[in-house]
């Protein structure tokens, strides 16, 4: 979780950043439905019981004052600003002089994070597929049969006699074939990644801690280091807030993607 | 009204987080039923004038609309005797409303209607609540001096900061209930202390603009007012401003103002 509450001190140091223009990879959410980039922008700003983040920083800017909800076009920039400052390191990005790190690291720290396979010269796009994928595939494997024949039927995949696993291999042969499929495979199964997602993001937080308290028993020296050690685990990438904002740019450069081609 | 349309994000972040401590709410809720609130009762009802339909008929017409379009249940409302035009207000379970008699001379009635908004707002709020966290802090700290200062500092600095964010939010309500000039108009004379009031009503906000670029000019500058206000309960006059103004260009601060509520996105 990133260390910068909104705090003076927070107010104080941010305050000397630059202003940065908007990273490349996302420069196409200036292009993108409002709806879609209001979505984007809660993800950021609430959590799921709708309480703001604390984390956030958002909410207080006369931008987001001036255009939330009706002119999210005018918010994309720093929207991007903030789901990159989300995915990035704080204690990294203040020693960079507050600029945090690129949409193609957030993406493929996120990956990492949740197992997908990228490779080394992948683009941010290609590795948003991945993961739009992998996804997709534990999604479908998590329904029971009844549930993939009617995501089957939806897609106009013939199921009728197929086992649970011919199914769900249908389905993902039919989402590498055609960009129309994946589209609508990914967007049906976004409910499925997020609870995906935030089970494999309590079970690493469980984990981190049980590390912590065995490394209270080195004495003195034990302390010092976890000291840092905590300090920049509270500093680093937000996952529960950059995983579903990530997998929300995907889907909607999906969609754009889809109307491009469509027009 | 509800107190999240009207909240700052970091009042309404700082409140989460006392909500989420155990026992806080329970240990500020006794402190307050048993200590603040009924010794200041008291106090008001021995010092100070109560203000009824017949003593004071403008002035609690003026409450009973700003209670109406808040939507809160009636704070008591009482007038002291004072030459500096201030307000306050406090509790929880019968919150009442202080307002000095040089405020209610000064102010018009819209302008006045303004000041009851905003101690309105802190009541909407329940600011009042946690407030009184700060007065215990800042009380021990009377007591046992500087030990209690070195391990509440910290707290207190964060206590303070939280307490000049809540003055955004009822800021926020008095807005939203009398509109943005009248807003405007009522800090200039808050500021001041003068009871008219000549050139724009906006001219806090222009002030504000030159403030700021008076404090980016060196990191100096940024370090050294920062240390000025860092133990401050009030935002500064400009700030004030600045901040209502922003907001006033909000989608909710538009809701707001249109009347009836509308369904919102969150």
């Amino acid at each position: 979780m990133p260390i910068v509450f909104d705090t003076p001190l927070s107010r104080f140091f941010t305050s000397f950043r630059a202003d940065s223009s908007m990273d490349r990879d996302l420069s196409f959410l200036a292009h993108c439905d409002n709806s879609e980039l209001q979505k984007l922008c809660d993800i950021l700003t609430h959590d799921q019981n709708g309480h703001l983040r604390l984390t956030e920083h958002l909410t207080s800017k006369e931008v987001y004052l001036e255009n939330y909800p009706e002119q999210m076009q005018s918010l994309a920039p720093a929207i991007a600003d903030e789901l990159l400052r989300f995915g990035s390191n704080s204690i990294a990005t203040a020693l960079r002089y507050n600029t945090p790190d690129s949409y193609e690291t957030v993406v493929r720290r996120v990956c990492h994070q949740m197992k997908v396979k990228v490779g080394k010269y992948d683009n941010a796009a290609t590795m948003e597929h991945a993961l739009l994928e992998e996804l997709c595939e534990a999604g479908l494997k998590s329904l029971t049969l009844e549930e993939l024949r009617t995501v089957a039927d939806q897609l106009d995949i013939p199921a009728k006699g197929l086992t649970k696993q011919a199914i769900a291999a249908a389905i993902l042969a039919a989402m590498r074939i055609s960009p129309i499929f994946f589209r609508r495979v990914a967007v049906s199964m976004t409910y499925e990644f997020l609870s995906f997602v935030i089970g494999r993001g309590v079970a690493v937080v469980g984990a981190r801690s049980l590390q912590r308290s065995l490394g209270v028993l080195a004495g003195p020296l034990g302390w010092i280091i976890l000291t840092g050690w905590t300090a920049w685990d509270i500093a680093s990438p937000a996952y529960r807030v950059c995983i579903p904002a990530v997998i929300q740019v995907a889907l909607m450069r999906l969609e754009l993607q889809e109307e491009g081609r469509d027009a | 009204m509800e107190a999240r349309e009207i909240m700052h994000p970091s009042d309404a972040k700082t409140i989460q987080v006392f909500r989420s401590l155990k026992g806080f709410d329970l240990v500020a809720s006794i402190a307050l039923r048993y200590g603040y609130e009924r010794l200041y009762r008291g106090e008001n009802l021995g010092e100070l004038i109560k203000v009824t339909d017949e003593n004071f008929p403008e002035v609690a017409r003026t409450l009973h609309e700003v209670v109406a379009r808040v939507g809160i249940e009636e704070p008591r409302l009482f007038i002291y005797n004072s030459p500096q035009m201030n307000a306050y207000t406090f509790g929880n379970e019968a919150p009442f409303v202080a307002v000095s008699s040089s405020m209610v001379e000064k102010m018009d009635r819209q302008e006045l209607r303004c000041i009851l908004a905003h101690e309105c707002g802190h009541v909407l709020c329940q600011h009042s609540l946690y407030l009184t966290i700060l007065h215990i802090m800042e009380e021990a700290g009377d007591l046992f001096g500087l030990l209690s200062d070195t391990v509440f500092l910290p707290c207190l600095i964060a206590l303070r900061y939280w307490s000049r964010c809540s003055e955004l939010s009822a800021d926020r309500c008095a807005a939203a209930v009398v509109g943005e000039e009248t807003f405007q108009r009522a800090l200039l004379k808050l500021t001041s202390g003068l009871e008219k009031i000549q050139g724009d009503p906006y001219q806090l906000v222009r002030q504000a603009a030159e403030y700021e670029k008076f404090q980016g000019e060196s990191v100096w500058d940024k370090v050294q007012q920062a240390g000025r206000i860092a133990f401050n309960t009030h935002p500064q006059m400009c700030e004030r401003a600045l901040e209502t103004h922003c907001w006033c260009k909000s989608w909710q601060y538009r809701q707001l103002i249109a009347g009836p509520k509308k369904e919102t996105a969150l």
